[in-house]
């Protein structure tokens, strides 16, 4: 549901599995449905979202719509009795979250939240060591996303509320409390700074920085600046993310610089496609790559492991509705504590 | 032209002190070395190996000789001031180590003795040193990131440290002794910008557990005046065998025309022997894996020491020998980053947020 960029990627991937026998596509643009459905060798398009998520063939239900259109499809997913995979985050309010997981308890039915940057490896790998106990108690860590200033202006054009620490900062938030599993966030400090996207017309922070306070005393800090310069050479997010446990230290760095290519030709730019760059840094596309005509990264993987699960019943470490409901709340509270200049005790009023 | 003959006094033989001094004695304007520490012995056995002309366990007696000109106080932080006061009022030219002093009215002693004094004082901030942070001073200086919105920069290092720090004084900390010298990078970058507020908070973990009281991670939000943002960090808890010798750092800075990454991790220099490599502070510390060229102060290399300490001492020395500028912190810089560390260090104490100027 929903034929755009992320959309489009699970469709393809979803063509492609093994255990899918039966793909429909919708957008609210029947075109791009129809398109899509070409593409990807769907059986079924329409431009009505019920139209696909009721087709008795039907057992799972991605929902890629921009976020501020999440809630409606899964609802009607659940009460079908259909499981659902949604884009992050998965509302842009608590009390939307809440329906989600009240529909999807009372039903019994699954709802897993896209945060694929789970399934980036070195993620994975770095959740693994700390499950296996390697750097001991977690005391603290850091995480911060760089991007370009037009990634922030095209998601913002696309959805006002969707600022870059609610849909961006947010795989972090998700991934350090994935990596401190279990510990809940009890208080958020924010503060950040305005400069060219205000000067581009949208009343957001170039870069904001956190400190979250988990109930067990850990400390962890974030950062976002989604305002580098449009030839920098990322083509998606320029990471870190830092872990400090009592028995160890990880220090991943997830910035690409160790994989450079300069092209006179120059590489179409992700959401600029007039203005080609000739200095990337390879493997930073957000979502993957196309290598030799498949889709590799963590949207490929996370898609892959989610079918699977559904597929042969093989766990899979997607976020909860609950886990991603809590994630929404830390952003929330993010935005809240740079408005005000306050610091935020969680849980949030509703 | 100027050039003129220099008489170096080193007040405090210890690590730092005995580098000053090593690095002085081959310096071409040096031609009078005095050195002095508490324990007359570690002052005679220092003076030895550098070929100076005189020591002594008493420090006036080395900064009021005739033949020095020039005083580097390399004693340990609480005892900065009165040494520094003494060569001010004499006339000389001061080098203190960092921090200034370790309380604002310390500081500001000292500050009111430099308006006085004929003489000046710099404050050894050698990190500004280290190449990477100097080349970043230049392209800010150049214009080429616009205005700055925002900064983050932290820095890790071993508990083995922490510990020998702690041992040596029990109320030093991470944030006050070390993350100074980012604090101190802050004002430089963002020189006639001011801290207006801070925020922190710090977890409590094995340095705790082993009864010291001081933090294992320390996170910070400053509020400079114009709005800009400033994330700070600081863990002194790092496994002892972790391959850095000595600071991982990292400094990032965003502007409305540019963005600026500074790796200080070294992890692109690599060593693993199995015989050890051996920690420039930490006798008895050596690791098997090690990030070459992450020793704070430097390294030996071909006879030589290399690195920020030695770019800092050979700044200083030029320039008290020739006029010739220098980057090191002024006086009032130092005060400033003093107040700034101090008021972390409030602000995870009180769980509020510290306005600046701090009330004395």
């Amino acid at each position: 549901m929903g034929a755009g960029r992320i959309g489009g990627l699970r469709a393809r991937l979803s063509s492609e599995h093994p255990a899918v026998k039966f793909l429909a596509v919708s957008d609210k643009d029947p075109a791009k449905a129809r398109d899509l459905a070409q593409k990807t060798g769907a059986q079924f398009h329409s431009g009505d979202n019920a139209a696909i998520i009721s087709r008795p063939e039907v057992n799972a239900v991605i929902v890629s719509s921009s976020e501020g259109a999440h809630v409606e499809p899964i609802l009607q997913a659940i009460e079908l009795g259909k499981t659902v995979l949604v884009e992050k985050p998965i509302a842009l309010s608590l009390p939307d979250a809440d329906r989600i997981i009240s529909a999807a308890e009372k039903a019994g039915v699954s709802v897993r939240v896209g945060y694929s940057r789970r399934y980036k490896e070195r993620y994975l790998i770095a959740k693994e060591q700390i499950k296996e106990g390697r750097v001991g108690r977690f005391v603290g860590g850091a995480a911060r996303v760089f991007n370009l200033r037009s990634q922030a202006t095209a998601i913002l054009k696309r959805n006002p509320d969707a600022t870059p620490v609610v849909d961006a900062l947010t795989y972090y938030v998700d991934l350090m409390s994935w990596m401190h599993e279990g510990v809940k966030v009890k208080e958020v400090f924010a503060r950040g700074q305005k400069g060219v996207l205000k000067e581009s017309g949208f009343d957001t922070e170039d870069v904001s920085y956190a400190i979250v306070t988990y109930a067990d005393g850990a400390v962890v800090n974030l950062g976002i600046a989604y305002s580098l310069p449009d030839a920098y050479p990322s083509r998606g997010h320029a990471a870190r993310v830092e872990v400090l446990g009592t028995g160890g230290v990880i220090i991943l760095d997830d910035d690409h610089t160790d994989q450079i290519m300069y092209s006179e030709k120059g590489v179409p730019h992700v959401y600029l496609p007039d203005q080609p760059v000739n200095m990337v840094f390879l493997q930073s596309g957000t979502p993957g790559d196309w290598a030799l005509g498949d889709f590799w990264g963590p949207v490929a993987a996370e898609t892959r492991a989610w079918l699977d699960h559904l597929a042969v019943g093989k766990p899979c470490a997607l976020a909860t509705a609950r886990e991603a409901r809590a994630t929404l709340e830390v952003t929330l509270a993010i935005e809240h504590s740079a408005a005000t200049g306050k610091p935020v005790t969680l849980p949030l009023a509703g | 032209m100027r050039r003129r003959q220099l008489g170096v006094a080193i007040v405090g033989a210890g690590r730092i002190g005995a580098m000053r001094a090593q690095l002085a004695a081959a310096h071409p304007a040096v031609s009078f070395i005095a050195i002095s520490d508490a324990d007359a012995a570690r002052a005679k056995a220092l003076a030895e190996k550098v070929g100076a002309q005189f020591h002594s366990g008493d420090n006036s007696a080395i900064i009021s000789r005739p033949e020095v000109n020039a005083v580097v106080v390399s004693t340990s932080e609480h005892e900065h001031t009165a040494p520094v006061l003494e060569g001010l009022s004499l006339g000389k030219a001061v080098l203190v180590e960092k921090p200034l002093a370790l309380e604002l009215a310390d500081a500001d002693r000292v500050l009111a003795a430099t308006k006085q004094s004929k003489g000046g004082l710099h404050v050894g901030y050698s990190r500004r040193f280290k190449r990477r942070y100097l080349l970043a001073k230049e392209q800010i200086t150049q214009g080429r990131l616009g205005t700055i919105v925002g900064m983050g920069a932290r820095l890790y290092n071993s508990r083995a440290q922490v510990f020998a720090m702690l041992d040596r004084n029990p109320g030093a900390t991470p944030v006050v002794d070390s993350l100074t010298y980012y604090v101190d990078l802050l004002g430089w970058y963002l020189a006639g910008n001011r801290v207006a507020e801070v925020w922190a908070r710090g977890a409590g973990g094995v340095i705790r557990e082993a009864g010291y009281q001081c933090d294992d991670v320390t996170w910070a939000i400053l509020r400079m005046a114009d709005g800009a943002v400033v994330n700070l960090g600081v863990s002194f808890a790092l496994p002892s065998q972790y391959p850095s010798l000595g600071y991982s750092g990292r400094i990032e800075i965003l502007g409305t025309k540019g963005v600026l990454i500074v790796d200080d991790d070294h992890r692109e220099q690599l060593l693993y022997t199995e015989q050890g490599i051996p920690h420039i502070y930490l006798p008895g510390v050596s690791v098997n894996m090690a990030f070459l060229g992450s020793s704070a102060p430097g390294d030996w290399a071909a006879g030589d020491f290399w690195g920020p300490l030695a770019n800092e001492t050979r700044a200083w020395l030029d320039h008290v020998a020739t006029g010739r500028p220098c980057a090191l912190t002024t006086p009032a810089e130092a005060r400033s980053n003093l107040e700034i560390t101090l008021a972390i260090e409030r602000a995870v104490e009180t769980g509020q947020p510290v306005s600046l100027p701090l009330a004395g």
